[in-house]
């Protein structure tokens, strides 16, 4: 992709991220004037504008509080789950991988249920018990992965494909089981398997944050490898590429920023699989252009998709993760068809 | 070609193999004996009319009953007649005693053997999507069951009347149901003195996960009134649905109730620091169990959202 195109497209999508914040924090379940929104926002910013005071302490609360919160969650969890789709897909050289191929998500959605659980039957509980708990279910998870899959000290693509798809398909039995022990205290766990933004704050901002902006640094500096690599590891090899551990610190890498994302939001499906795959289609394979683009992309695709989530049967809520299919599979034949060719990593 | 027609073929005769099939089965021969059982008190046969409007016909006084819902068995055991209960559900904890019966499951992984297996003459039941499957297969078996679902505390307590009179526990029955109209009427009492707009704005948290709660047409909508709360989703739908948080801080109820135990949690959640309800320390956790189940300790239940509500 040429210099000035480059810089068109991305100028064109931040463009567009920062348009779909400030008009996802416009619209709710409550109806607040755009000019009130705009005012408290830049009066928590520290900019002066006007008194805040006319204004009631619950529709400061609803914009500062609940929707801005939730809205920059949106962009990082989406920005996270197409981050480590494209990496994924990339290292694993599948059209079908994305974030949850390797387990983590079922590992983080097993570490909620128990923690969940616990907390039903024995009242344990402690701050953030059920994120940290999901994050520590994904990090086991990887592990397993990471070792069944291992060979002398290699990591084959297959095995790891398999090891992943066979201890998702495992712990998708222990979530099972453990919901029919649950009985009537399922409802909580029912929302890890459909996955949401609700009742989320600045504090899983502060977890997720870290982690995407990390992550996406180290993946990026990458760029190159990942798009060498896509030859075929022998060929990347001997272009003098450290395939083994370019390999390894990827795979670690994009696995814990989804385990982060993933234990605030639950599983939210199709981002990961089919953003990297529409961004390719426009943009094409080079890993410099599409990380970035992917992140970008995502993120204003699950905002999007949240803002339906929480707008369309107002006051009630819907799983974001259904809104995220429904627009996402019929986006993605679309798109299919309109390119009339075939799929590509 | 041919092997194509071959298929098609075979499929249609599947197809109707199929329809036969259902069409034949023990099930779907709907009882024709009919009688009125208001009058016919302790009389076998005796038929009644079930909460999905379906006639139920017993032979004789049932002798051994299977509950698939905690509040039937508490009912059960209400009317002393526990001992003619021979199947329970996981999750009927109340009384003690009905836990050493033979456990049949839940509703989402009901035993059909150990059902079959105690011999059933008589099985109670409530209603749910989820029990679409159980009800087909007990059509087939052709034991009676009868489904119970009252949507407010009257019918609570024409559940409790009929549940009596299919037993053959009326009189019981009765007495049953006029000391929870007379425990309901004190509170009643109490509310109507309260001025409606002394009464408090309430939100139901039925979750920990998500702002689930219910809006109009549910028993629970109903407790909540009658112990003089105002349930600020109800104008939101019918139901049981999750309610957004935006909602929940523009109607800014005075009081949160839990039915898990949630208290310290909700007050020490950041963002909910400017909810009056949270400010105030007015969250409360009550019994899930009282509030839930429609029994006969349902006005228990009443009481401690009174309680809740006004002191």
């Amino acid at each position: 992709m040429k210099q000035s195109r480059k810089t068109c497209l991305f100028a064109a999508l931040s463009a567009a991220l920062l348009l779909t914040v400030i008009l996802a924090v416009a619209v709710g379940a409550v109806a607040i004037p755009a000019g009130v929104t705009l005012r408290i926002i830049l009066s928590h910013l520290g900019i002066p504008w006007l008194e805040i005071g006319e204004i009631g302490r619950n529709t400061e609360a609803i914009v500062w509080s609940l929707r801005l919160p939730r809205v920059l969650l949106g962009v990082l969890i989406g920005a996270s789950l197409a981050l480590a789709g494209s990496t994924f897909q990339a290292l694993l050289r599948n059209p079908l991988a994305d974030p949850f191929t390797i387990g983590v998500s079922s590992g983080a959605a097993t570490g909620a249920t128990i923690a969940i659980l616990l907390g039903r039957l024995s009242g344990l509980h402690f701050p953030h018990m059920i994120p940290l708990s999901a994050f520590s279910g994904a990090l086991l998870a990887i592990f397993f992965v990471y070792n069944l899959a291992k060979i002398g000290g290699q990591i084959p693509v297959a095995t790891l494909l398999l090891a992943g798809v066979v201890v998702s398909s495992f712990l998708s039995a222990v979530i099972s089981l453990l919901m029919v022990f649950a009985g009537e205290n399922m409802q909580g766990i029912f929302f890890w398997l459909s996955g949401g933004l609700m009742l989320r704050s600045w504090t899983e901002i502060g977890f997720v944050a870290p982690y995407f902006l990390l992550g996406f640094c180290l993946i990026f500096a990458y760029a190159r490898e990942l798009n060498i690599m896509l030859l075929g590891e022998d060929a990347a090899l001997h272009l003098g590429v450290r395939v083994d551990f370019v390999k390894k610190l990827l795979l670690i890498t994009a696995s814990l920023v989804t385990a982060a994302a993933v234990s605030v939001s639950g599983m939210i499906g199709f981002v990961g699989l089919i953003i990297p795959h529409a961004v390719r289609m426009l943009s094409g394979p080079d890993h410099r252009v599409l990380l970035p683009a992917s992140a970008l992309v995502g993120g204003i695709f699950l905002v999007w998709a949240d803002v339906a989530a929480r707008t369309v049967m107002a006051p009630q809520e819907i799983p974001v993760g259904i809104i995220t299919a429904f627009i996402g599979a019929p986006f993605f034949i679309y798109l299919l068809r309109k390119k009339k060719k075939e799929i590509r990593l | 070609m041919k092997k194509e027609r071959l298929i098609a073929l075979s499929m249609a005769v599947l197809l109707v193999v199929t329809l036969l099939v259902a069409g034949c089965m023990p099930g779907n021969v709907a009882p024709r004996e009919v009688q009125n059982g208001e009058n016919v008190s302790e009389q076998y046969p005796l038929t009644v009319t079930d909460d999905l409007g379906r006639e139920v016909t017993l032979s004789a006084k049932p002798e051994r009953i299977v509950s698939l819902l905690p509040s039937l068995t508490e009912i059960l055991f209400a009317l002393e007649e526990g001992g003619r209960v021979v199947g329970v559900t996981d999750w009927c904890t109340y009384p003690t005693e009905a836990q050493e019966r033979v456990k049949v499951g839940g509703i989402f992984n009901l035993n059909a053997e150990s059902i079959l297996a105690l011999e059933p003459d008589l099985i109670v039941t409530g209603n749910s999507e989820n029990l679409a499957e159980t009800f087909s297969f007990l059509d087939g078996t052709g034991i009676p069951y009868l489904v119970v679902d009252p949507q407010n505390l009257e019918e609570i307590e024409l559940s409790i009347t009929k549940i009596a009179e299919v037993v053959g526990s009326a009189a019981k029955g009765e007495a049953i149901v006029a000391q929870l109209q007379a425990d309901r009427a004190v509170i009643a009492e109490r509310v109507a003195a309260i001025a409606e707009a002394d009464r408090p704005s309430v939100f139901v948290m039925i979750d920990t996960e998500s702002l689930f709660t219910v809006g109009e047409g549910e028993f629970l909508a109903d407790l909540i009134s009658s112990a003089g709360g105002r349930n600020i989703a109800a104008g939101l739908g019918s139901g049981y649905f999750e309610m957004s948080e935006e909602k929940l801080f523009e109607l800014d109820p005075e009081v949160i109730i839990a039915t898990f135990p949630m208290r310290e949690r909700l007050l020490a959640r950041e963002s909910w620091q400017g909810l009056q309800a949270v400010k105030n320390g007015r969250v409360y956790d009550v019994n899930g169990d009282l509030v839930s189940r429609p029994g006969p300790r349902v006005v228990l239940g009443m009481e401690e959202l009174y309680r809740a509500f006004f002191q």
